[in-house]
């Protein structure tokens, strides 16, 4: 699955990788093209993962924890 | 992996453009634009002649440029045409978008429809960016994104470049 | 690992950090941004509890934020959330033979309420963004207070930013009922984190930008569930972990843009591996959908799954030399889906937010292949709306 993950990431990059100018980056502005659009939902879910899940962290530092059970 | 031949032609293009692009002290380039509406008359930059230029680049989706407008319109109703000429050169890919800007956003000035060629000429680093022209066609100022202070700092060089008359 | 591996991994390595990522290019706030979020969280109550009450959390959220522009160069963000849960919590296993172990919930419901707080200062001077953050929370029985601070930088064409992180935290516990729960510590115990996240951004086209973040972190002290018990054969003793966990996380967030449809997608591939033996694969898949009237639709797909720690068992018939003990679901095999919609509808300049995600989990979801799934797994649906507004 990794790897699979892996080389997609990379034909991505060899294929599509194009000088790109200033007045070009429109799309870029758009809210829809953030990392995190919704910060306050993305910070939320983070939090729900994180209590329900073994996993935390990946895109974020961890900040605190909760007694969540 | 990455086709190196394809990069270094890319960088060769790009290094090229750079050798043309405009510095302060140099003269604006010679490139006709067309208008916003393209029944009116399309506008050389270096007809201009005569008076102060102020050239701003500008697109839809540029976050400051709801500020900037404002700022131009100011100047527009504070200084004369026979004055100042402002000319807002347009970079969205998609006109509509434009369009859009300008009925949330009105402009009392120029407004010009722009292209790769007129970007790359300037070498314009970002959105918004103005530069500021003297009566002889001489680039004598840049300035990048939009603020308090560089409106400040535009309005003081236009009155000194007025003064020097 | 061939070259290309090779190279990539170097990049991730190598790759500074991108906090929680905003914009790609970094941009102080140019207005006030305020925004308000209710959450409504319900588990699904337990099948088959033996014994305590089946009903399960039931989650009520009230979440704050506020983004002040300071100056042309600095702007600061603060937010605060107040939980109120309710719901019994699992206990403990039991397993008769070779039916399915049953899971013993608590009896009466616990009733909490936590807040959190924080605040984030950041500071842009062209190419270079600095960041510090400060956030405390509070529940009966918990405390938490962490710092962390961010540092990125753009590339001088501004098509890519990397980025540094880091977090130390540290948590406070003191059980409720320890007097008369005695596998609960009696003494407060802590928990102290320290994680480091290194990222690198880059625009590949007009239409796609891509992230890759690497992630380190540990976390030492009292990690174990105090309200959790085990049987074993020395009786029921409590959840017993290893005092350290050291993770690691690599992740990758592709953002798309297509033309024709109008629409953003969103893909989202995160590796956890700890050394509780625990590793993780996570794929997030959302298409944001642009609409007339300035409405977005924005279905979305979350794909989990876990292997075990090393220790975990979903019943104990033998003793553990290291004495760690623990039937948390949460240290199982298992894999979840969570399915979302979300709407929004934009305004001149105010926002309003609604959306719904079901999460449901079991031993052979995605990745995870197990025969014997804990009892405790959760299947929750979360509802949440909100506004956003700009002044």
């Amino acid at each position: 699955m990794k790897k699979i993950l892996l080389v997609i990431s990379i034909i991505m990059l060899t294929g599509c990788v194009s000088t790109v100018e200033p007045w070009e980056k429109g799309r870029f502005a758009k809210a829809e093209m953030q990392f995190e659009p919704d910060t306050m939902d993305a910070a939320f879910k983070r939090h729900v993962y994180f209590s329900k899940e073994a996993s935390s962290g990946g895109t974020s530092t961890s900040g605190g924890g909760c007694g969540c059970n | 992996m990455i086709n190196f031949r394809r990069v270094i032609l890319l960088v060769i293009t790009f290094m090229a453009f750079n050798a043309m692009a405009v510095n302060r002290g140099e003269p604006v380039p010679a490139l006709e634009l067309a208008a916003w509406q393209d029944a009116n008359p399309a506008i050389n930059l270096q007809g201009l002649h005569g008076k102060i230029l102020y050239i701003d680049f500008w697109a839809s989706w540029c976050v400051p440029c709801k500020k900037s407008f404002p700022f131009m319109n100011t100047l527009r109703e504070k200084y004369s045409a026979e004055e100042l000429q402002i000319l807002a050169i347009n970079m969205d890919e998609y006109r509509a978008d434009a369009e859009k800007f300008l009925k949330n956003t009105p402009a009392l000035f120029t407004l010009l429809q722009g292209n790769a060629e007129v970007a790359k000429a300037f070498d314009i680093p970002g959105l918004p960016t103005a530069y500021l022209i003297d009566i002889n066609g001489m680039i004598v100022a840049r300035h990048t994104g939009f603020n308090k202070k560089s409106a400040k700092k535009t309005i003081q060089q236009i009155e000194f470049l007025l003064a020097k008359d | 690992m061939n070259s290309r591996n090779n190279a990539l991994a170097l990049l991730s390595v190598a790759a500074s950090n991108i906090l929680a990522t905003h914009v790609h290019s970094a941009q102080v706030a140019e207005q006030f941004q305020f925004g308000v979020r209710h959450h409504n969280y319900q588990e699904d109550p337990l099948t088959e509890p033996l014994g305590g009450s089946p009903e399960r959390y039931d989650i009520n959220v009230n979440q704050f934020s506020l983004i002040a522009p300071l100056s042309d160069t600095a702007d600061l963000s603060v937010s605060y959330q107040k939980e109120k849960m309710s719901g019994a919590s699992p206990w403990y296993t039991l397993k008769f033979g070779d039916e399915e172990p049953l899971q013993v919930m608590s009896g009466a419901s616990i009733e909490d309420t936590r807040t959190d707080v924080s605040a984030t200062l950041r500071v842009i001077d062209d190419f270079n963004s600095y960041g510090i953050t400060a956030a405390v929370s509070e529940e009966d029985d918990y405390k938490s207070a962490s710092f962390g601070f961010k540092y990125s930088r753009e590339t001088e064409k501004r098509l890519s930013t990397w980025s540094i992180a880091a977090d130390f935290s540290n948590d406070d516990i003191n059980p409720v009922d320890a007097d008369i729960y005695t596998t609960r510590p009696m003494d407060t115990q802590s928990k102290h984190s320290a994680s480091t996240l290194g990222s690198y951004s880059r625009i590949l086209n007009k239409n796609t930008l891509l992230q890759l973040s690497v992630g380190l972190s540990k976390k030492s002290g009292y990690l174990s569930d105090p309200y959790k018990m085990v049987i074993t054969q020395q009786g029921l003793i409590g959840d017993a972990r290893p005092d350290s966990k050291i993770s690691k996380t690599i992740a990758t967030q592709l953002r798309y843009f297509v033309d024709p449809m109008d629409a953003a997608l969103h893909l989202d591939y995160r590796f956890y591996t700890d050394d509780w033996s625990i590793d993780s694969h996570t794929v997030d898949i959302a298409w944001y959908q642009n609409l007339l009237f300035d409405v977005q639709l924005i279905p979305s797909i979350r794909l989990y799954s876990q292997s075990q720690s090393y220790f975990y068992d979903v019943f104990y018939t033998q003793e553990r030399a290291d004495n760690y003990y623990s039937t948390d679901y949460r240290l199982s095999e298992y894999g979840a889906v969570t399915l979302g919609l979300k709407l929004i509808k934009k305004f001149d300049s105010w926002s309003m937010t609604l959306s719904a995600d079901k999460y449901s989990s079991s031993g052979d979801t995605f990745l995870a292949n197990t025969d014997v799934e804990n009892p405790a797994l959760i299947d929750f649906t979360l509802v949440s709306f909100g506004f956003d507004l700009q002044f």
